[in-house]
């Protein structure tokens, strides 16, 4: 018993001895992606250093506006043709890599479909347990996620080595772009081409709408809308507000848009300023995905429809008249 | 008549509100204990008292550690209530024999709801297997009385 | 109709009148009451046992909604509590 009791005090020495934190950037060569300000200061609320490591092909944009970011101490910066499309097979090595060379004790990461790609195959190799989407940090081994669809909220403390942990953006403020002075470094180079996958092209939807999980004002259609086509009529509202554009899952499963596009408990999880509902009914597990909105407008037929219970203004009329009426008088 | 069954009597009249009362008169206020002298030696008054409490504090309060002391009376007369106040019954053809499909005229669906009715009313749960076998209200009668051992 | 089968739809039937019992709206309650008999009184008839379940299945997601429409209600009511 005596000796296990000085077991724990040398193994919780170590771990206490310096926290640092690894936090994989986000980017696509041309510009930073802004989860990562919100991972970095998840990152500093954790405590001890903040150390960015910045991969892709063309590292230039990012880790110049990553030095200048307050509370990073240091960038991490790997150029290399093998990161083409940041396969997690790539990059997992990586940081392995920059993992038993600084011997971090936290690895962060937006909880984005990048985040999402890469982390696990981290942890997997690390053989530590990842903790995803996680929306506040109590201390540097107690976080607090949600689960049940965001209707519980679960406190839990990790005992591994190597905390592998993604962040949900929209719970931490960004950190300040400017006010830093981060040292850039050279990430530990290696052979990095993996044999095991291959990145062979990428389509990106484009569009000049803002992304539908930063978006301050987000309009989004349900099955009221009845076709691929009629949806224009909110890109026209949206174009008004320069608002982004979801859909609830009914919508995205008759195939009238594409998935990106679906908010709610399997998509997205919102937090705009306002959110206009227009033809959806309410089904619940679309509900949970913009529950944090703070203004919630519903526009539907049936004045018996639960978003109705749910919405702070509701307009009962048909979507058809109503939103070009509406688009008309902005 | 002695004075315990005057006081029951009383508890009958206004079940809910004597509850009330004397939770607050738990409360060690003295006029409280005062009205409560006066209850207890004349039944007419204490009703009077009773109700009139019951006016301007109709909070009811649900006491499950201790029920009304039932009989079969009182059981009939709340179960004949409930079915009253039910709005697809009508309460001229009401009595205590009258089946409710049969008689009243009711469904298997409004026959659920009277039986969930009565055990928000009584608050013990009915499982469906006694549920289906209670069709008059002379069976609920009996069968909360076995339910509650009142034998009379 | 299985005894099994009855019991099965007949507490379905009073858990959604359970829960009906608080739904948001000037007359919400009554009206919920009225559209769960109508409901359960369109499929009276249906004798097939894979149907019926079916429709039990149903019956039980929408008690599963009906509850998420409630605590996202709360949800929002305590969080505009909160706006300054």
């Amino acid at each position: 018993m005596f000796s296990s009791n000085a077991r724990n005090l040398i193994r919780s020495s170590l771990i206490n001895r310096c926290k640092s934190t690894l936090v994989v950037a986000e980017h696509n060569n041309e510009a930073l992606n802004p989860i990562t300000l919100n991972t970095i200061s998840a990152a500093k609320k954790i405590g001890g250093d903040v150390t960015v490591l910045v991969a892709g092909t063309k590292c230039g944009p990012a880790s110049e506006a990553l030095a200048k970011v307050e509370g990073v101490a240091k960038v991490l910066v790997a150029e290399n043709a093998a990161f083409k499309g940041f396969t997690p097979e790539s990059i997992t090595p990586l940081v392995l890599a920059a993992q038993s060379q600084f011997k971090f004790t936290h690895i962060l990461a937006g909880a984005t479909a990048f985040g999402k790609n890469v982390l696990p195959r981290v942890a997997s190799k690390l053989d530590v347990s990842p903790i995803s989407e996680i929306i506040d940090v109590k201390s540097e081994d107690t976080f607090v996620r949600t689960i049940y669809a965001g209707n519980a909220i679960l406190t839990l403390r990790s005992t591994d080595p190597v905390k592998v942990i993604t962040v949900r953006g929209t719970n931490f403020a960004p950190a300040a772009a400017t006010g830093g002075s981060g040292a850039v470094e050279q990430a530990p180079t290696g052979d990095y081409a993996s044999q095991l996958s291959e990145f062979v092209s990428q389509e990106l939807t484009k569009s000049d709408r803002p992304e539908l999980t930063g978006a301050k004002v987000i309009v989004s259609g349900g099955r009221g809308l009845k076709s691929g086509d009629n949806f224009k009529l909110l890109y026209d509202l949206a174009d008004k507000f320069g608002a982004a554009v979801g859909a609830s899952r009914a919508a995205v499963d008759a195939g009238y848009v594409p998935n990106d596009l679906q908010i709610g408990q399997t998509g997205k999880i919102v937090a705009p300023e306002l959110y206009i509902a227009v033809g959806i009914s309410g089904a619940i597990q679309h509900l949970a995905g913009m529950k944090d909105s703070k203004t919630i407008v519903a526009i539907n037929k049936d004045p018996e429809a639960p978003i109705f219970q749910v919405a702070d203004i509701g307009l009962v009329a048909d979507l058809f008249k109503a939103v070009p009426e509406l688009t008309g008088k902005l | 008549m002695s004075l315990t069954q005057v006081v029951r009597s009383c508890s009958r009249f206004a079940a809910k509100s004597l509850r009330v009362t004397a939770a607050v008169s738990s409360t060690a206020q003295p006029q409280m204990r005062l009205m409560h002298r006066i209850s207890s030696n004349s039944p007419a008054v204490s009703a009077l008292l009773n109700q009139n409490y019951s006016a301007w504090q109709s909070q009811f309060v649900r006491n499950y550690s201790a029920k009304p002391p039932l009989t079969l009376k009182l059981i009939g007369e709340r179960v004949l209530l409930v079915l009253k106040l039910y709005d697809k019954i009508d309460p001229s053809k009401l009595s205590v024999d009258s089946h409710f499909i049969n008689d009243l005229g009711l469904d298997s669906l409004d026959h659920v709801e009277v039986i969930m009715a009565m055990e928000d009313e009584f608050g013990f749960e009915i499982p469906d297997s006694d549920a289906e076998k209670l069709l008059k209200p002379a069976d609920i009668i009996k069968y909360v009385a076995d339910k509650e051992d009142i034998y009379d | 109709m299985s005894a099994e089968i009855r019991s099965k739809v007949i507490g379905l039937y009073k858990h959604l009148q359970y829960l009906g019992r608080e739904y948001p709206g000037p007359n919400g309650p009554q009206k919920f009451r009225q559209q769960i008999r109508d409901a359960f009184l369109k499929h009276k008839d249906e004798t097939d046992p894979k149907k019926i379940m079916a429709l039990v299945a149903h019956g039980r997601y929408v008690a599963k909604e009906v509850e998420a429409l409630y605590s996202l209600k709360k949800y929002r009511a305590l969080k505009q509590r909160y706006y300054d």
